[in-house]
């Protein structure tokens, strides 16, 4: 079985020989890796990693035009913003490092291919910053519905150019939850940030591809809407944001996979051995042939040292094959 | 309804031109500053504080709330002067060393500024010495340290240790996502909140 199926039945909570492994961990270790592996595409070959995460595409929004008001310290409505168009989609010099990416991983690897893409809310904190962003949603909801539905439609082309290149999944990254509640109301984001998502999602799905969402923090109330979506994925399962696997389990694991399982903020990178052999077990307990695909709760921070990575990472390959 | 509820009523609403329009009545009726701050903006301030901690709202409420009150309490700065109305106290606030996030941090000096207090803003990734340093320059009452990330809540035991070092007569309190009661046990902290709400409590009572 090649990775792409063993993540693709995954997914669909079909039976698995065994657990789907990844990891985010290029971002801040490579160096480490690279000193002890040699690069960190051997890292992901030692471990038989199943996916890749591939990052790129063309610049969503002008950043020139963008950098120059902020410079001139005029504040970006959603009305200033529409008047500023957005970057062509369609232009295919912005893919060269998905497609040189995708030639690696799914044509000599055979790795499931997933594409981080901006969410609605997320790809325009960088715009407005996320202060004013939040208080836009109450202020100005027509004028931002606009520029989500002109954002939207933008999302959506690059979603299926990227599907037309072979990714094989989308994975949208929008942050929508604190450590304990959403940041903001279960109302308003039906309102304001849903329908904006369905027409990714609609294309998305339409065009047979799969669906991912990350959101960190605490978004347990927004689940059933995310499955209305169609998401078929969700990174993480963040336990610490109180959402206990338990409420996964008993509810949501017929409907919808989850990725993630390491803690990167309380468990990988702390030195503590016991404590990290300890979580790695109680996690591949609970959640072991659940529709799960294991993986960081998000990137290794800097601090963990390469000894303590190979350490989890021995565990995880060993109990992902068992 | 009376012209100080009516005020309380359009900040919580985030209406920024009513506060203005409804401040600048008020203040010709011969209505204190004072009385406007005290008895209308926060007040207001204390009932969005709650209602966020009761999950009744949510940041974005919060953040509309504040700025309606900002914009309140800059027309008033001037009477405030003028009438001898001193701040109920000074809190340093800031992100710790190699952090660079700020909203949670944000939204709690929202919540102390509606309280009454002073709040000297650092900004993020503020060394200890930095805490320190501002902390005497102001003569603070508390110094509030925020941390969103594990590998950076570790700064603010070197803040609780400079602030012993420089035997500054003022409390440390400590929050964030990573934060417990158990850690901040641990660093000798005065006090820990896991909202914005219950840190601008917290701080008031140190003040």
């Amino acid at each position: 079985m090649t990775s792409f199926e063993l993540v693709s039945k995954t997914i669909k909570g079909e039976p698995t020989p065994k657990t789907p492994l990844y990891g985010w961990v290029s971002f801040n270790m490579s160096d480490k890796i690279c000193a002890k592996f040699g690069c960190v595409e051997n890292f992901e070959d030692h471990y038989e990693f199943d996916l890749a995460h591939i990052f790129g595409g063309p610049a969503y929004h002008n950043t020139a035009a963008i950098s120059q008001l902020h410079e001139q310290h005029i504040e970006i409505t959603p009305e200033v913003y529409l008047n500023i168009p957005l970057p062509p989609v369609d232009n295919m010099d912005g893919y060269s490092s998905i497609i040189n990416t995708l030639d690696f991983y799914k044509k000599s690897r055979k790795r499931f291919c997933y594409l981080q893409t901006n969410g609605i809310f997320e790809c325009l904190n960088e715009v407005f910053g996320i202060e004013n962003h939040l208080m836009y949603l109450l202020l100005y909801p027509e004028e931002l519905k606009m520029v989500y539905q002109r954002q939207a439609e933008w999302n959506r082309k690059f979603a299926l150019n990227a599907i037309e290149l072979g990714v094989d999944m989308i994975h949208v990254s929008d942050d929508w939850g604190g450590q304990n509640n959403l940041l903001f109301s279960k109302e308003l984001w039906h309102d304001m940030i849903y329908p904006y998502h369905k027409i990714t999602c609609d294309a998305v799905r339409n065009s047979g591809a799969f669906l991912s969402l990350h959101s960190d923090g605490h978004i347990l109330p927004l689940i059933d809407d995310i499955i209305k979506l169609e998401y078929q994925l969700i990174h993480p399962w963040q336990e610490s944001a109180a959402m206990p696997y338990k409420e996964y389990l008993t509810k949501y694991s017929e409907k919808i996979a989850i990725m993630g399982g390491i803690n990167i903020q309380s468990t990988l990178g702390f030195g503590k051995y016991e404590f990290l052999k300890a979580e790695i077990e109680r996690v591949f307990a609970t959640l072991k042939g659940k529709r799960w695909i294991c993986c960081t709760s998000h990137f290794v921070q800097e601090h963990c040292s390469i000894d303590e990575l190979i350490y989890a990472y021995d565990l995880a390959y060993k109990l992902a094959k068992q | 309804m009376s012209i100080l509820n009516e005020i309380s009523e359009m900040m919580q609403r985030g209406r920024v031109a009513m506060v203005k329009e409804l401040i600048g009545k008020a203040l010709e009726e011969g209505i204190s500053a004072k009385s406007i701050l005290q008895d209308a903006l926060l007040p207001g301030m204390d009932i969005i504080g709650e209602k966020f901690k009761n999950n009744q709202v949510y940041v974005p409420e919060v953040l509309i709330a504040a700025r309606a009150m900002n914009a309140g309490a800059e027309i008033l700065k001037p009477y405030l002067i003028e009438e001898g109305v001193k701040d109920k106290g000074t809190v340093v606030i800031g992100t710790v060393k190699g952090d660079l996030h700020d909203i949670g941090k944000n939204l709690v000096k929202m919540m102390m500024e509606g309280k009454g207090l002073k709040v000297v803003d650092l900004g993020v990734d503020v060394s200890a010495d930095r805490f320190v340093e501002a902390a005497r320059e102001n003569n603070a009452n508390v110094i509030a340290c925020s941390a969103l990330l594990t590998t950076t809540m570790g700064e603010m035991k070197n803040v609780v240790q400079k602030v012993k070092e420089n035997k500054l007569n003022l409390k440390v309190i400590i929050g964030g996502a990573p934060i417990t009661k158990s850690y901040c046990d641990s660093i000798g902290a005065d006090g820990f909140s896991s909202d914005a709400a219950t840190a601008a409590e917290l701080a008031m009572s140190f003040c």
